[in-house]
């Protein structure tokens, strides 16, 4: 007989829905919010309405709808057929070790928990570990796409940090580390590191941080999705030949097509 | 709500970035080339569909020995049924009424997943190989069963009997270990190519276990298999 899988993520009651424990209809509704049930459900901390907004800000604060953005032009293309589910799970499918999207988050708020630890927050000294050198080729965090100085969305992370108003030892430690990178360096830091941190300062697990962030993502998925399967364009089903190069192998023939035995 | 922003320049304007989009595998246009190879008037009349798999993955057309061997361990990696996840998935998708293309994109992402999970815990083995496979391999790759053995042997032997046959396969290996030497010895040597044969292998047979399931059919379908054991 096999053993019962063991969870606590919760259940279907009579009259009621249980999430963690706790009654959707009694404990959550109207009393919470979409990020309080969303960190229940992936065992997060406990979120009261200030860290909700908080939550809101930092959503809004990582909005960057573009279709050209890669993850984006990759639900544009799969969704291209008509259907806006397809191309949302070709997103999702896509997000596992890439290095874009929110996959990056979670190294992210692994190394710089760990650091935080090592250094005891100094940042002095955590630049001596993070900085480029021969074990470390790439500083996680830094490195923003395209002909930008700074990464946009940073301001707005670190206005919604400071507008909560509650310690937010990580990010300082990563705002601090930024900037000696980027005078010793030249290493511009980009969005992943702050939202990461700002999350790990509400109280998220590297992991968690990651799935909050795909939360975060998620809306401009959605979006671009639904735009691409209601056009349908033919432009993006099959590029226009003159925007192809092939570079492959020239014509040539198998040992079959030749007569010859092969083996 | 405010007015629009016009519209300002973007960074993305403005990215040193190439106008064309390059094409490595298949010569796009009415007449593809696959590797080199033209698939209308070559491969279409030369090689059959699993041999147009593996000239897909390995890059060159295979040797017979390779083509039977392909062909025979392909069989033997197809045998996903009902009780593996990908395809108790899309069955699942297809019983609450997923269109046909749904299903199909469960199974194969489920199937992506199995083999990723598969080569994975292959990892000794893997070495072994790469290492050319001389030496006793790993223990890890020993059969889990009698069962397991038994499977092992009637791929040795079906091997055999189409004269594909590889002297790795002497050591004592669990199926799966051996389906990944023989593959292995069909020139799919890198992870990659092993993820892609194994998920072809058993993509349609996966999508018709599903589609053989009644579109709708909740009811019969058991919710509680296997069994969850639910609260704090």
């Amino acid at each position: 007989m096999t053993d019962p899988i063991r969870s606590s993520i919760g259940y279907a009651g009579f009259g009621d829905n249980i999430l963690r424990g706790l009654s959707v209809r009694d404990d959550l509704f109207g009393k919470s919010g979409y990020w309080n049930a969303l960190s229940l459900s992936i065992g997060g901390p406990p979120l009261d309405r200030g860290a909700e907004a908080h939550l809101d800000d930092l959503c809004v604060a990582m909005v960057a709808p573009d279709p050209r953005i890669w993850p984006l032009k990759v639900t544009w293309l799969v969704a291209s057929y008509g259907s806006a589910w397809a191309g949302l799970s070709a997103a999702h499918a896509s997000f596992a070790d890439a290095f874009i999207g929110p996959w990056p988050t979670v190294e992210i708020a692994e190394l710089y928990d760990h650091v935080f630890r090592e250094t005891r927050g100094n940042a002095v000294d955590a630049v001596s570990l993070l900085a480029p050198g021969a074990t470390r080729r790439r500083v996680p965090g830094f490195g923003v796409a395209g002909p930008r100085a700074v990464d946009e969305r940073i301001a707005l992370i670190r206005d919604a940090v400071a507008r909560r108003g509650q310690s937010a030892l990580r990010v300082e430690f990563a705002a601090a580390i930024a900037d000696q990178l980027l005078r010793l360096h030249d290493l511009v830091p980009n969005v992943g590191l702050f939202v990461a941190t700002a999350l790990s300062d509400v109280g998220f697990q590297p992991l968690q941080v990651g799935l909050v962030v795909h939360a975060f993502l998620e809306l401009q998925v959605v979006g671009n999705s639904f735009e691409s399967a209601s056009g349908q364009l033919s432009s993006l089903q099959a590029l226009d030949p003159d925007a192809v190069h092939y570079e492959g192998m020239m014509l040539r023939q198998s040992s079959r097509a030749r007569g010859e035995a092969s083996g | 709500m405010p007015p629009s922003v016009p519209r300002t320049g973007s960074p993305i304007d403005h990215m040193p970035t190439p106008d064309r989009l390059s094409a490595k595998v298949v010569r796009p246009g009415a007449r593809p080339l696959l590797h080199g190879y033209d698939l209308q008037r070559d491969l279409s009349v030369n090689y059959d569909g699993g041999e147009l798999a593996l000239i897909a993955l390995s890059g060159e057309a295979p040797s017979e020995i390779q083509s039977s061997r392909f062909s025979v361990t392909s069989a033997f990696a197809a045998g996903v049924s009902a009780a593996h996840a990908p395809v108790h998935a899309a069955l699942l998708a297809r019983r609450y009424g997923s269109r046909d293309s749904g299903v199909a994109s469960v199974a194969a992402i489920g199937l992506t997943e199995l083999a990723r999970f598969e080569l994975d815990g292959q990892a000794e083995l893997l070495t072994w190989l790469a290492a050319g496979g001389e030496s006793d391999p790993p223990a890890s790759a020993a059969p889990a069963s009698d069962d397991d053995a038994a499977a092992s042997d009637r791929l040795r032997e079906a091997l055999r009997s189409r004269g594909c046959y590889d002297r790795r396969l002497d050591a004592e290996l669990g199926l799966l270990p051996a389906v990944v030497t023989s593959l292995h010895a069909c020139g799919l040597t890198q992870r990659w190519q092993l993820e892609a044969a194994f998920t072809w292998a058993r993509l349609p047979v996966a999508i018709a276990e599903a589609m053989a399931h009644d579109r709708g059919d909740l009811k019969t379908y058991p919710i509680n298999v296997p069994p969850f054991s639910l609260g704090e």
